[in-house]
């Protein structure tokens, strides 16, 4: 997949493109019209972050791995009608970790779809707090939000705050939230083939963190041979 | 192969199996037969260290040596493999990931790509399986049947010496049974000395793989062992024990 470099803070997309997201800025403005967007960004111990998303038709694609960033930010407005959002966070931490989202369905017949996975070590702990705004009138939205933390620390400051704001009845709505260990039957159905604990361990972590993305195959391998070799 | 001795365990304050023996030689196929509920799956899943499960006495020796103290893993890598009655679906894993990583942790070096595309593909090909179920996730998706197949491709990847099949044959079309059998017998032949640990309610699978001893377990303990014509009576009769006492006293062949 041949990326585009982002190297200005407000973006205007009128056709279908891949984009990377290398030099971190604090703040992104997506402005994306009718066209198809699919967004990497890679960030290891960054600041702050904000992002701004405008769909006005079209969908974008936003996968985020980041690696002990502190706080992330992101909104999405959703204007106008088969607009749609499709958000992957994969968050490692060591460190304190914040990461709000609040998605606005401003128009009827839009789609968005949440999923926050994280993993917590050390002193790392993780606030995701996700809010899905469909307003009175706006009818036959999809709204999603699932997320997941594996804490393979002792600590217990973990949270979830999966938020339903709908103010109208003609709605598919759901959300998902999970913090805890590794499913012990997983495990014990990868190490009856003969995996270590710290392999099937990490093949899980893989798999919830890069498997999940929606990049290609290439992508997927580097970032799993970064994860394995830099990040673990 | 596999000694069992005087094997107790219990899951939850509830004692499964009781003083339970069983001894399986090289080469030898064992069926296990019972109503549900009396301790099969629990009997595979102690022998490959399921944390649920907890040994109060007794002793599995595998090979001259007892496993008990060493973990899954550890098992796995001598040579021990459980096809499961409900395989696992895990997300984001993908099967090759999956087989390459256990495969390069059984031999103790990093697999050969080539050598490694190579048997999977004939695997695949050999269980009729589609191409693309390298790149899927482990199980994601798939049918009940695509499931069982896909633990039989594991056990050819990993080429185990004791396998256990743990109702290999429920959720399976008659097509898909012969491909499993077919596998299964062509795996005997390769591997002479392999034996095998086959828990079914049926005999459709032991048309294809013919047992050397059938056991039927109940309330934890083998109240009967026989050979295949005791698996066909039971499908007949059912687990009425005074039938097939009698039945067999007689030396009657009726059932067939």
């Amino acid at each position: 997949m041949n990326r585009i470099v982002v190297d200005k803070d407000i973006i205007n997309i009128n056709k279908d493109s891949n984009y990377i997201i290398k030099n971190h800025r604090k703040r992104y403005v997506f402005n994306v019209n009718n066209s198809m967007i699919n967004v990497l960004s890679i960030k290891e111990n960054q600041d702050d972050e904000k992002y701004e998303i405008n769909i006005n038709g079209g969908k974008l694609i936003l996968n985020n791995i980041c690696y002990n960033q502190k706080n992330l930010d992101i909104v999405v407005n959703l204007n106008s009608e088969k607009s749609e959002v499709l958000i992957y966070n994969s968050v490692v931490t060591d460190t304190k970790k914040k990461v709000t989202i609040r998605i606005n369905h401003n128009e009827k017949n839009t789609i968005s779809n949440v999923y926050n996975n994280g993993v917590t070590r050390k002193d790392g702990s993780i606030n995701f707090d996700v809010t899905s705004y469909v307003p009175n009138g706006v009818k036959e939205c999809f709204v999603n939000q699932d997320s997941k933390i594996i804490s393979l620390n002792d600590k217990n400051s973990n949270e979830i705050n999966p938020i339903l704001l709908i103010d109208e009845y003609d709605v598919e709505a759901r959300h998902a939230a999970f913090i805890g260990k590794f499913n012990e039957q997983e495990l014990f159905y990868l190490m009856s083939r003969g995996l270590k604990k710290e392999e099937a361990e990490n093949l899980l972590l893989n798999g919830m963190l890069v498997g999940t993305l929606d990049v290609c195959f290439e992508e997927k391998e580097i970032l799993k041979k970064k994860f394995n070799d830099e990040w673990r | 192969m596999l000694e069992i001795k005087d094997l107790t365990i219990k899951i939850e304050n509830k004692i499964v199996l009781d003083k339970f023996n069983l001894n399986i030689n090289d080469g030898e196929v064992h069926v296990i037969m019972g109503p549900n509920g009396v301790g099969k799956s629990s009997l595979t899943k102690v022998i490959m260290n399921d944390p649920n499960y907890e040994v109060i006495k007794g002793d599995i020796i595998y090979n001259g040596v007892s496993i008990l103290n060493f973990s899954t893993d550890e098992r796995a890598r001598k040579g021990i493999f459980l096809a499961m009655q409900n395989p696992l679906e895990i997300d984001g894993v993908t099967n090759s990931d999956f087989l390459r990583t256990a495969l390069s942790s059984k031999d103790k070096k990093n697999v050969n790509l080539y050598s490694f595309i190579k048997k999977l593909d004939e695997a695949k090909e050999d269980l009729k399986m589609p191409d693309e179920m390298v790149h899927r996730a482990v199980n994601k998706g798939f049918s009940g049947g695509e499931k069982k197949k896909n633990e039989i491709l594991q056990m050819k990847m990993l080429n185990p010496s004791f396998i256990m099949l743990d109702e290999i044959d429920s959720g399976v079309d008659v097509d898909a049974l012969k491909i499993v059998g077919d596998n299964l017998n062509n795996y005997k032949k390769e591997n002479k000395d392999s034996s095998y640990l086959i828990i079914t309610h049926y005999t459709h699978l032991l048309k294809y793989v013919k047992p050397d001893v059938v056991h039927v377990l109940k309330n934890g303990k083998i109240v009967k062992t026989g050979d295949y014509k005791l698996a066909k009576q039971i499908e007949d009769n059912g687990f009425n024990f005074d039938k097939i006492v009698s039945s067999a006293n007689t030396g009657s062949g009726q059932s067939e």
